[in-house]
């Protein structure tokens, strides 16, 4: 038997793995899956959980994004509001995504609306920070995010476990508070004069 | 002003800094209530703090830079200190402000930095300590601590006192000694290295760093652990009486107990492992996703 | 890219901004645009019609739930092949699944190809039908990497699996492949 390079070039070469490529990609199903997909995209919208995954979990949730909050009021509280148009200047550097926690994740669009509220603190004092502190925050999200992929990969795989669904829901209690800490570290020193 | 100074209304001292001197010395001094909140806030430099047995706060800052100024107020019930650095780009400075508190041993210390190490040293009343990235280091004794950093270290050296410890970083290494009781440390991607006595409660979590933690547990004690991909290490004082409950997805289960860890599905991967050690009692709880998990009494 | 590809690309973006405000008239324009290929990818790797369609049905759900977090890292296609993966591999998993779809022993090796799954008459005799009679594993990353191009790389994290592991499954798959067209040849 010959032994054929793998990748693309592999693909090429291999009689077998080049008919395959011949194949349409597209293929038409026997009926219009729209109707069923916009029934169910109602559900969703009516959901305050759209893939709840018991109610410990969302209570759980719950609380998480009710603590950081309070802890964010708390920062908040301790220094002078910014400005609106300081708030509207914010703008977060390219580099920087929040965590996105893909298809097999049991975090609500809901939750990821509360995290974008938190978001618009977090940008605004990222900006003041040094590059050094700067650059050890968009590491560390970028270790949740992959946090997050490796949970993700691992939920596709066995979407029912209790264990993935709790580390899963942990790295998003992380992303909060890696931005809450953002917020409200320094405290009365960060405070504009 | 700080919420928690809005209701003291006594004499306010507030130096302001000549802009002549490139270096400022100053020093102030108050009486103050031995049990009295002292609110410490810098941005770069250091603050260390010690505790003596006078019922007095005693400053000594020596400010680097003319352009920063020195808050001090004081009333019998507290002490605020800020040094103020109007330089919109005071985090490029490289002038510190170093300020060095003496303190009743009884006090409530509150301290807040961006990029200044915080030192503490025989403060026995609860300590909250923040920095951006500065280091904190202290001394627990019986009152409650919380340690937060974004990218500093955490070091905390015990007395044996029974105070129940936060710590919560970002990055860097936590350090934690000679404590008993509680503890619970937070980091995503830094470590927790712990060594802990008489533990009731115990709950360490990491995203990618390694926790490596040694404890002594009293009967009913309660421990979690958790990481996504950071090594996890539990070693337990013996004798060991407990119900352990491990779970990895797909990282190593390793003790030196005797059980086994089991596959938890035939069709994926993930082992598990239940035992009880010993009269059990305590129960200890430790999960991760790809991180090993070690556990041992030696 | 081509114009018509970039201006596809284009019409993504818009459709996907404004189907995360809640418009479902725009994502229901997304789902005509690539119900084909998400449909193809569930079919190629269920080998079951009804089930592919249901899968399918699961995979636009999930994105119009995701699509805040879509960051047009990859193109839309790709990202709706990731959850329709997914969404294949946890049915799959279920216990329903195993029932449902588990066409062949996955331990490969033993594979009895009389047990293989009912086909339809009307298939012809071809490459189709020889990648459907694999068992999951091989069948997954030909499908991946062999129809619809994806690298190994790509394919090795839509599945959740090393690299090294998918250029097995491959190996194993033009293997079995052969000896399939082999027999139909013969008969």
């Amino acid at each position: 038997m010959t032994t054929l390079p793998f990748g693309p070039r592999g693909r090429e070469q291999d009689p077998m793995l080049a008919r395959a490529g011949e194949l349409p990609r597209d293929v038409a199903p026997s009926r219009d899956l729209w109707p069923g997909i916009a029934a169910r995209l109602d559900e969703t919208r009516q959901e305050a959980r759209p893939r709840s995954f018991g109610w410990p979990m969302a209570l759980a949730a719950g609380v998480m994004v009710a603590s950081v909050s309070a802890l964010l009021t708390w920062g908040l509280m301790r220094e002078p509001k910014l400005a609106p148009t300081e708030l509207a200047a914010a703008t977060l550097p390219a580099a920087i995504m929040p965590v996105s926690y893909g298809a097999n994740s049991p975090i609500s669009t809901a939750e990821l609306v509360a995290r974008d509220e938190l978001l618009v603190q977090f940008r605004e004092r990222l900006d003041e920070l040094s590059p050094q502190t700067r650059d050890a925050v968009v590491k560390n999200l970028a270790v949740i995010q992959q946090a997050a992929d490796e949970i993700d990969a691992a939920l596709a795989q066995d979407p029912a476990s209790g264990l993935l669904n709790q580390l899963l829901l942990d790295a998003y209690k992380h992303e909060l508070q890696l931005y809450s800490k953002v917020v409200t570290a320094g405290g009365d020193a960060m405070r504009r004069t | 002003m700080s919420i928690r100074f809005a209701l003291l209304s006594a004499a306010t001292l507030a130096v302001l800094a000549q802009a002549a001197a490139a270096e400022q010395n100053l020093s102030k001094r108050a009486t103050v209530a031995a049990d009295a909140t002292v609110d410490v806030s810098n941005v770069q430099g250091n603050v260390l703090v010690t505790a003596w047995d006078r019922n007095e706060v005693e400053l000594t800052a020596v400010l680097e830079s003319d352009k920063d100024q020195l808050e001090f107020e004081a009333t019998d019930r507290g002490v605020r200190i800020k040094v103020q650095r109007p330089d919109h780009h005071r985090y490029r400075d490289e002038e510190d402000a170093n300020l060095t508190l003496k303190v009743p041993k009884g006090v409530r210390l509150m301290i807040d930095t961006v990029s200044a190490d915080i030192t503490v040293d025989g403060v026995r009343g609860e300590q909250r300590l923040e920095s951006v990235s500065g280091t904190v280091e202290t001394r627990a004794y019986d009152q409650p601590l919380s340690l937060h950093t974004v990218s500093g270290e955490i070091t905390v050296a015990g007395s044996g006192g029974k105070a129940p410890l936060t710590t919560e970083n970002i990055s860097g290494a936590t350090i934690v000694s000679g404590i008993r009781g509680a503890y619970e440390g937070q980091t995503v991607s830094g470590t927790i290295d712990a060594s802990i006595a008489a533990v009731q409660r115990l709950d360490v979590e990491t995203v990618s760093g390694d926790a490596d933690i040694k404890a002594e547990l009293v009967p009913g004690a309660r421990v979690e652990m958790e990481s996504v991909s950071g090594e996890l290490s539990l070693i337990i004082k013996p004798p060991v009486d407990a119900e352990f409950d491990i779970e990895s997805f797909s990282g190593d289960i390793d003790t030196c107990f005797g059980a086994q860890p089991r596959d938890k599905s035939k069709y994926g991967p993930g082992s598990e492992l239940a035992f009880t050690q010993g009269k059990g009692g305590s129960r200890v709880v430790i999960e991760s996703l790809s991180g090993d998990i070690r556990i041992c009494d030696r | 890219m081509t114009d018509l590809a970039m201006a596809a690309v284009d019409a993504d973006s818009d459709r996907v901004a404004r189907a995360c405000r809640g418009d479902t008239r725009a994502f229901e324009a997304l789902y005509r645009a690539h119900v084909w290929r998400v449909y193809g990818l569930c079919l190629r790797m269920t080998g079951e019609p009804a089930t592919a369609e249901d899968l399918t049905q699961d995979t636009f759900v999930n994105a119009w739930r995701s699509l805040p977090g879509y960051e047009g890292r990859s193109s839309l296609s790709t990202w709706l092949h990731r959850i329709a993966v997914n969404a294949v591999l946890a049915k799959r998993r279920s216990p329903q699944g195993r029932n449902e779809i588990s066409l062949t022993d996955n331990d490969g090796e033993q594979m009895d190809f009389a047990a293989e799954p009912e086909m339809d008459e009307a298939t012809p005799i071809d490459i189709e039908r020889a990648i459907s009679g694999l068992p999951p594993g091989a069948r997954d990353i030909v499908v991946l990497h062999g129809i619809y191009g994806y690298s190994h790389e790509e394919a090795a994290t839509m599945l959740g699996l090393a690299v090294g592991t998918c250029k097995a499954q491959l190996h194993r798959a033009r293997h079995l492949m052969r000896a399939r067209m082999r027999m139909e040849t013969m008969t």
